[in-house]
């Protein structure tokens, strides 16, 4: 009679799951090899690879990993371009059907996304899989369930991953989520109103400021949001803050570094942008504001994900055709940008595990994630490498600049110098470096004053851990 | 065993069963045992859903909790932490600041709303009906209206400002404004709160305390002075204290209209302990921001409890 105790059990349960999802991405190698040689026309393709062949695109993949009817639960941010959202839920759907699972995809405001998730934490039940942004991960790690293994051999099977979404997964040596996208920022610009000002694209942020001031005078500023949102105001202002040599800690991550001269510089300088560069109501403004500003000709530059493209080319021909595009510029210390990332992280509470890794292995197969870049059209850049000569990136220039600010290696993370962690995540969702702006362009604060409130705010965040 | 056969419940005789009711008639009449019935559903919800919460939140504001992290006892530390957290000072101001203001001018526009309720004329009805609208419709629903009319692009206030010749404030981003939006807003959904139970409470007054006060020659202004304001004033102090203590604990209106911004000069109790507790995945130290509230509203319930006392 068997007598395995329940650690033996789990333990072999363990590994058999890891062998199914190894054997699993085997088929998948030899698959992707099988349809290389097919494309080239070899015809000797043993019967047993193009079955595996099938694996990589069929939903059909991973039969013997899931065990009986399961319903999926994923979590996700309503999308900015609709579309995406639409082929998600799609392939969802298809591979649930053919792996007897049930996949239900509910879609929230990002904004409330951390609030769903403390919920199901706190409550140990909730979706199976939640999309993190920026380095969530960290802050919510003692909850998330170890996909080294899956994100390790996707990394070996496509190209790897790219550094600046690894970081964020990556948690102290153990991947803790699947990278879905970068969905990044760069500056969008009206031509037409550029050009009646006499400006012209700004390389640098001493030029880019010079222009803002020309562009306010003649009636065109430039929108920035300096609220409480997730997106646009810390991909600006953390950027500034790198780009004058001011920072939130030194590379250990650990020892504050913020109150220095070279952040007190970067808050007068944010000041003098704040008054004579950016359009008014930067600090009511959220990740919408600027969309709707720029769309109704209020302002003619704004840092945004690629979403005002896609409203443009969709609904307003004109300013489509007056639209360009650049990318952030260079400050005395250097050229930075934050970028936006989603990662999917499985929760440990989660009685459906297995499917959920096997879904995500799936998912980000070539050929589901090559058409799901296809359908954001250049909104979404892929966090593996394998993805970055995606054709969307061929078909207009404008996008393919977002693709740059990606992966161009100027992107950095919260907590930059020193590399991710929890407390630079709390930092960032609390809105300290944003607030430190906020707080000295509204006139509350002198600079100094402003960056020690921060650094008090920062002190009782780092002192945790 | 027989003995055992006969004492079940289906075979219980005639005459113990009539006893047992007997005795249960005795025991409900009297009022100790049947008031203790009567309470005791409602007691178990609110130990369940109020009592409960508070005991954990009180216990968690003591500990170095996370989101998921049950943590350790930490005595005082939270609360030592937020005393030298000047975002924390800055919220209790904005706290005192919000319920102050927005009570008293609810107080005042709803007596005069009453009292102007309380006259006859064409379509009041439809106008009492009207007015209670604001209170009616969800928070969040209204509120991301106001959200819209304060929009610093396409504010329709600021539109109308405009066509006679008045450049409009930025409401939800430059100074005071932000916090006079919040306010106006808390005013416009609570007054009718206020309006409607001052207009119950005036109807209760005996007309002919008014028509004896006609005879003595007293005016409108006297008569209200004299004779609604004092006969008011426990439904004032009830009024007053359920309003105090949800403007206090207010939420909704604040997320939805600034998440505590500008520069967290907006921030309340309540959205302070949330930015702290849930993005900001302390637990233990949102917990302690949001007990903080209580001596506050102890004191404030101990006020109108010794008004509500002075009438009796």
């Amino acid at each position: 009679m068997s007598t395995t105790t329940p650690d033996q059990r789990r333990s072999l349960e363990k590994a058999d799951k890891q062998r199914s999802r190894r054997q699993f991405l085997q088929g998948l190698g030899i698959g992707s090899a099988t349809l290389l040689l097919a494309a080239c026309g070899q015809q000797n393709t043993s019967p047993d690879a193009t079955t595996d062949s099938e694996t990589a695109g069929d939903a059909a993949s991973a039969p013997e990993a899931i065990t009986g009817s399961t319903t999926l639960t994923i979590l996700q941010w309503t999308n900015f371009v609709p579309a995406l959202d639409e082929y998600f839920i799609a392939k969802a759907t298809e591979w649930g059907e053919a792996n007897n699972v049930t996949v239900q995809v509910e879609q929230i405001n990002q904004n409330d996304i951390d609030t769903r998730l403390a919920s199901a934490i706190q409550s140990q039940t909730g979706p199976d899989v939640f999309q993190h942004i920026y380095n969530w991960p960290w802050r919510f790690a003692d909850q998330l369930v170890d996909v080294s293994d899956v994100a390790q051999e996707l990394g070996n099977q496509l190209g790897g991953w790219h550094p600046g979404i690894e970081a964020y997964a990556l948690v102290d040596g153990t991947y803790l989520g699947i990278p879905l996208a970068f969905f990044p920022n760069a500056f969008v610009y009206r031509k037409s109103m550029w050009e009646e000002a006499g400006v012209s694209v700004p390389t640098t942020w001493e030029e880019f400021v010079a222009a803002g001031k020309t562009l306010k005078e003649s009636g065109n500023p430039i929108g920035q949001a300096l609220g409480h949102s997730f997106g646009d105001p810390a991909q600006f202002w953390y950027p500034w803050l790198w780009a004058h040599g001011g920072q939130e800690v030194e590379e250990d991550g650990t020892t504050l570094a913020l109150n220095s001269p070279e952040t007190i510089q970067a808050v007068e300088s944010g000041i003098d942008v704040f008054n004579n560069v950016l359009a008014d109501g930067s600090l009511s403004w959220d990740d919408a504001s600027n969309n709707r500003a720029f769309l109704a000709n209020q302002i003619s530059c704004t840092l945004n994900g690629n979403s005002i493209y896609f409203t443009a080319k969709d609904t307003f021909p004109d300013i489509f055709d007056d639209l360009g595009v650049f990318n952030m510029p260079e400050g005395p210390a250097g050229r930075f940008g934050l970028q936006a990332t989603q990662t999917h992280g499985i929760m440990k509470y989660s009685q459906n595990q297995n499917a959920a890794k096997e879904f995500l292995i799936w998912f980000m197969q070539p050929e589901q994630y090559n058409p799901y870049l296809e359908q954001g059209g250049g909104y979404y850049v892929g966090p593996l490498q394998t993805f970055d000569d995606n054709a969307i990136w061929s078909t207009d220039e404008r996008v393919a600049l977002y693709r740059e600010a990606a992966i161009g290696g100027f992107s950095r993370w919260p907590g930059y110098p020193g590399p991710p962690n929890r407390a630079a995540s709390e930092a960032m969702s609390r809105y300290i470096i944003v607030d430190l702006f906020a707080k000295a362009c509204s006139g509350e604060f002198q600079p100094q004053e402003a960056v020690e409130w921060a650094t008090g705010q920062l002190e009782g965040i780092y002192q945790q851990g | 065993m027989a003995h055992n056969a006969t004492s079940s419940p289906a075979q219980v005789s005639p005459t113990k069963l009539h006893l047992f009711r007997a005795r249960l008639a005795g025991s409900l009449e009297r009022e100790g045992v049947l008031g203790f019935l009567l309470l005791l559903p409602a007691t178990l919800l609110l130990i369940t859903f109020v009592a409960y919460p508070l005991v954990y939140g009180i216990w968690l504001s003591f500990t170095n909790s996370r989101i998921g992290v049950p943590g350790t006892f930490i005595g005082m530390g939270n609360y030592i932490t937020l005393l030298r957290d000047t975002t924390f000072h800055q919220t209790v101001t904005n706290s005192f600041v919000y319920t102050t203001v927005t009570t008293i001018i609810k107080l005042v526009g709803g007596l005069i709303m009453a009292v102007i309720l309380n006259n006859e004329f064409g379509g009041r009805r439809f106008v009492r009906a009207a007015l209670l609208l604001p209170w009616i419709v969800p928070t969040v629903l209204s509120t991301l209206a106001w959200l819209w009319m304060f929009d610093s692009t396409f504010s329709v206030f600021n539109w109308l400002l405009a066509r006679v010749g008045i450049d409009g404030p930025i409401w939800l981003g430059d100074g005071y404004w932000p916090m006079i939006s919040l306010m106006l807003v808390n005013i416009w959904r609570g007054m009718p709160f206020f309006g409607v139970s001052f207009l119950a409470g005036i109807q209760g007054i005996p007309h002919e305390l008014y028509e004896a006060a006609k005879i003595d020659s007293a005016n409108a202004w006297q008569r209200f002075w004299t004779i609604t304001l004092p006969l008011l004033r426990p439904v004032i102090a009830v009024v007053l204290l359920l309003s105090i203590i949800l403007t206090l604990a207010d939420f909704q209106l604040i997320y939805v209209l600034t998440r505590g911004g500008p520069a967290n000069t907006t921030h309340v109790f309540s959205t302070y302990a949330f930015q702290l507790a849930v993005p900001g995945t302390q637990l233990g130290l949102g917990a302690a921001a949001s007990v903080a509230m209580f001596p506050f509203l102890a004191l404030i319930v101990f006020f109108t409890l010794i008004m509500v006392r002075k009438e009796d």
